[in-house]
């Protein structure tokens, strides 16, 4: 890893030499963001007595990053490592982004590791910027895409299919094979019962970002669909079920300054399975390390699938150059209507005080409920106070 | 080895000298100040010497040749009554060998018999001036020294070229003279004695025929009057510095605002707006214009959209969601005052042909495009702004990127590219010229938010620097240079200002201001100190490092050359 940072440090001295008699624009960024955040989780034991558990953190945040910007002509190009997210320093760093894309006049083709189109979120910054991750957002990573977005404010985004919850695509082979080139495709099978998952389209995700004076709105599409093939033993016929999700997703901001209002609102099915990774904060139900969700996929057992629904809104104030407020609530509920509905909801207030140009302070407050899991158990309450520490280059 | 490089050497030479000799602009300044007029007098023999009382102050150089003169009767016009010269009578000539504080020791040329303590001297004067041109090319130049320096008893041309050797040397038998000596490499001055007293390479020469045509004016070898390229002191008559203004301009504009017949000077900070004006050295502070917390502004214009006669103010502004948010400021029963709020576009004035000054506008586009659509003028219809017909720029040029440069033929474009070279470009979008070095450079932005709710980072977008083409044809443009990595951390620490010529092949500098520690944010040409001519007008910033602290800014104001 030494070598590798090296290596990274050398290269951008290479580029930073080389920029005068190039033609290529070159631009640095980065951000170091650490937060100071003391958390109380409020947790019921299985004989549903109230517990409590108090942490303070003081910890690099997730989000912080150093990052190039290219461009030359048309192309142009974005590479952005940072810390590990979720924290995991034994990972090391994480390739947050990189892509390259092509402005073509009518529109813009990008092809690398991006987020996905539909997450939205909001100004809370608890959980490394989390912005309501699980909780209204819809985050879920950075994955491979091909995105083609017009001029005219359509895309169209192709994605690696998902299936479910398994994590490396494929329920039927080793770990050792999770990492391979092909992972999609199993080259152990075992001899006991196991389960195929087949893929055999990406995952994809359509929609329209437009802007009506003030009112910079937003919505789309995705759709994913993976095949399950149940094998009671290793000989027997599979059993065969198709698992079709979807997402339908409206955002925006109303720019009133010095207000502004901002939402996320979204409906679909079995969400969890359509999500780019099964360890998205949205499937896992919450930051909150004692949360069980599974609301959001395909339930296998009771063969029904799943519904979800949910948003966030926000309000933000502008009080001076130095100064703006921001406060946010939301609510999301995932129900197979034959368990219980799996429901959450948060509310955030901070103030953004920009210390320098550079240096940036945020308070913040938060309250998440993890209210039901879809077992009917209660689950944890959780109470934040801290503050996140930002200087951005 | 030698000879190899001095054939190839010697044709870029040639080649720089071509344009050189066919202009029509100036003579190098500096040969002008090399040969102007200077008087003094004999102070005493010093052994085989003279002493005399003029030093480096005067401007005089080892080998400069004055002539010991009695002052004859006065030459005097019959209907003026001015005094155009006296009937001197020459007594002999020295030759200046040391320099010292407050005086030169000078050697006779001839005879010394005549020479008295309190004799008159007078540089250069009565001493035959040959002009011999090995390239064949140099009778323009000769014209214009002939021009520059009237007072030197130049030989004709074509009189010089028949009486050169082939080979400069020293002509045996002549009496003391100047012998301005042009060959591919430069121009040689050298005295009676065929020594060099003066040497112009090439690059000077070249240099001194793109200088403004002003610099070649007599007149010009004052310090007041070569302000543009000879770092002037701040207190001088034409070059002024304002008291220091806090925070960071993003644009200056200048005008008469108000309708007093007098011009004022508005400067945009990101928060506001200060009105000031400066009549010769008096300068006052005429209002302040708060722009509001939930705006901050990255581009000043002023134009007579209404035709009253007062230019308004157009600030392009943006919002701290990052929506375009321009406001108007206008003096009405004299205070300044926002007369309207969230214009939705980028706003530029420009000038264009035929059609004088006009307010141009192009709008943001979606996902992350600073300018989309195409630019078009703005117009007043009934009290509203409204878009009125396009105007047509080269594809990928945006509103604040490009200027016109109207040229013989056809129209082109001056172009600050994306690399930040000022190109030349055909309306199809072809680039046929381009400058040797990056110019333009701003520290104005914009912040574009586009990937921040999907969990990515603001981008900072630099707004072009201003890129102005004046009634000569000049690409007049800010160089602003330091060094940054990071996008957020741009602070230029050098600037000065550039005006460029294209040759209809080449882009090359007419002039440019002496070079500062300092950013130039904005420029303008115009009367900004009330005195009738028009003067170069910047706001600029000083660099500041910290974090904590404001920077300091002011306004400069030179006469042009």
């Amino acid at each position: 890893m030494k070598r590798g940072m090296i290596g990274v440090v050398a290269f951008g001295a290479a580029v930073a030499l080389a920029v005068p008699a190039m033609a290529i624009d070159f631009s640095g960024y980065g951000a170091i963001r650490l937060g100071t955040f003391w958390q109380q989780n409020q947790y019921y034991n299985a004989a549903g007595a109230k517990r409590s558990d108090s942490d303070f953190s003081l910890d690099l945040m997730g989000d912080s990053l150093v990052g190039v910007r290219a461009k030359e002509g048309d192309f142009s190009a974005v590479a952005e490592l940072g810390a590990y997210n979720p924290k995991a320093y034994s990972k090391g760093l994480e390739l947050r982004l990189l892509f390259g894309e092509w402005n073509f006049g009518n529109g813009k083709l990008r092809i690398g590791r991006t987020p996905s189109p539909y997450v939205y979120r909001t100004q809370q910054v608890w959980d490394s910027d989390g912005g309501f991750n699980a909780y209204g957002s819809l985050w879920d990573g950075r994955y491979a895409n091909i995105k083609l977005t017009m001029n005219n404010g359509f895309y169209f985004t192709l994605m690696q299919p998902r299936v479910g919850a398994q994590a490396n695509n494929t329920g039927n082979v080793t770990s050792s094979d999770a990492t391979a080139a092909a992972s999609q495709t199993g080259n152990l099978y075992p001899t006991a019962a196991y389960t195929n998952y087949n893929t055999i389209m990406p995952k994809i995700v359509t929609g329209y970002e437009g802007k009506l004076d003030r009112w910079t709105y937003g919505g789309g599409v995705a759709y994913n669909m993976y095949n399950v093939e149940t094998y009671a033993t290793a000989t027997a016929n599979p059993v065969k079920t198709d698992i079709h999700s979807y997402l339908v997703f409206f955002h925006g901001k109303i720019d009133l300054a010095p207000v502004e209002l901002s939402y996320n609102v979204f409906t679909g099915r079995n969400l969890g399975d359509l999500m780019s990774t099964a360890a998205s904060a949205y499937v896992t139900s919450g930051a909150n390390p004692n949360g069980a969700g599974t609301g959001a996929y395909y339930d296998v057992t009771n063969k029904a699938n799943a519904y979800s629904y949910g948003g966030w809104g926000q309000v933000g104030y502008t009080v001076n150059d130095k100064l703006k407020l921001y406060a946010g609530a939301s609510y999301v509920a995932d129900d197979n209507r034959k368990t219980h509905a799996d429901e959450r909801l948060a509310t955030f207030v901070n103030a953004q005080y920009q210390v320098s140009k550079n240096f940036k302070i945020v308070p913040e407050i938060d309250f998440m409920n993890d209210m039901t899991s879809t077992t009917g158990a209660k689950e944890p309450r959780t109470f934040v106070a801290g503050a996140k520490w930002e200087m951005a280059f | 080895m030698l000879p190899t490089l001095r054939a190839p050497f010697f044709v870029l030479a040639l080649f720089l000298l071509i344009p050189v000799l066919n202009a029509s602009a100036a003579v190098n300044e500096a040969l002008v100040r090399d040969f102007a007029p200077v008087s003094g007098y004999v102070v005493q023999p010093a052994g085989s010497e003279f002493i005399i009382d003029l030093d480096a102050r005067q401007q005089i150089a080892v080998g400069d040749i004055f002539s010991v003169v009695t002052p004859g009767e006065k030459i005097v016009h019959p209907v003026t009554r001015e005094v155009l010269g006296t009937q001197d009578t020459v007594k002999g000539i020295l030759q200046v060998t040391r320099i010292k504080g407050g005086y030169s020791y000078c050697r006779p040329l001839g005879s010394v018999s005549a020479i008295r303590n309190g004799d008159v001297i007078r540089r250069f004067q009565n001493i035959d001036v040959d002009f011999w041109d090995y390239t064949g090319h140099g009778e323009q130049l000769f014209k214009e020294l002939r021009a520059a320096l009237p007072q030197l008893p130049w030989q004709g041309y074509a009189a010089s070229q028949k009486n050169r050797p082939a080979t400069p040397a020293l002509p045996p038998g002549r009496p003391p003279a100047l012998y301005f000596v042009l060959t591919s490499l430069g121009l040689d001055v050298r005295s009676s004695d065929f020594e060099i007293i003066h040497r112009y390479p090439v690059f000077d020469l070249y240099q001194a025929r793109t200088a403004p045509a002003l610099a070649i004016e007599p007149t010009s070898v004052t310090q007041d009057t070569a302000m543009i390229s000879r770092g002037p002191d701040p207190g001088s008559k034409t070059y002024w510095t304002s008291p220091p203004m806090k925070g960071m301009p993003v644009g200056v504009e200048t005008g008469d605002f108000d309708g007093d017949g007098k011009q004022e000077i508005a400067v945009a900070f990101g928060d506001r707006i200060e009105i000031y004006r400066l009549t010769g050295h008096d300068y006052q502070q005429l209002a302040t214009v708060p722009l509001g917390a939930a705006i901050r502004a990255y581009h000043l214009d002023g134009v007579d959209l209404k035709g009253n006669g007062r230019p308004q103010l157009f600030v392009s502004a943006v919002t701290n969601a990052g929506n375009l948010s321009g406001v108007i400021i206008e003096s009405q029963d004299r205070q300044y005052r926002i007369t309207r709020k969230d214009i939705p576009w980028h706003l530029r004035r420009l000038t264009m042909p035929g059609e004088g000054l006009v307010l141009l506008a192009q709008k943001m586009g979606l996902q992350g495009r600073e300018f989309a659509g195409p630019i078009f003028r703005v117009k007043l219809a009934g009290g509203e702004l409204v878009e009125g017909p396009t105007v047509d720029v080269p594809s990928k040029t945006n509103l604040y990127a490009f200027a016109l440069l109207p040229t013989k033929g056809r129209n082109l474009f001056a172009c600050l590219g994306d690399d930040g070279y000022l190109n030349i470009v055909t309306p199809d979008g072809r680039i046929v010229g381009s400058s040797v070095d990056r110019m333009g450079g701003s520290e104005s932005y914009l912040e574009m938010n586009e990937e921040v709710s999907s969990g990515g980072e603001s981008r900072i977008s630099y707004i072009p620097a201003r890129i102005e083409v004046n009634e000569n044809g000049e690409i007049l443009v800010p160089v602003n240079s330091g060094f940054s990595l990071l996008s957020r951390v741009r602070v230029f620490s050098k600037s000065e200002m550039k005006a460029m010529t294209w040759d209809g092949s080449t882009l090359r500098e007419a002039w440019h201001s002496t070079q500062e520690k300092s950013y130039v944010a904005d420029f303008r040409l115009a009367d900004a100190n009330n005195r009738g001519v028009k003067a170069l007008v910047t706001a600029v910033a000083f660099p500041d490092y910290s974090p904590f602290s404001t920077r300091r800014a002011v306004l400069h104001v030179y006469e042009l050359p």
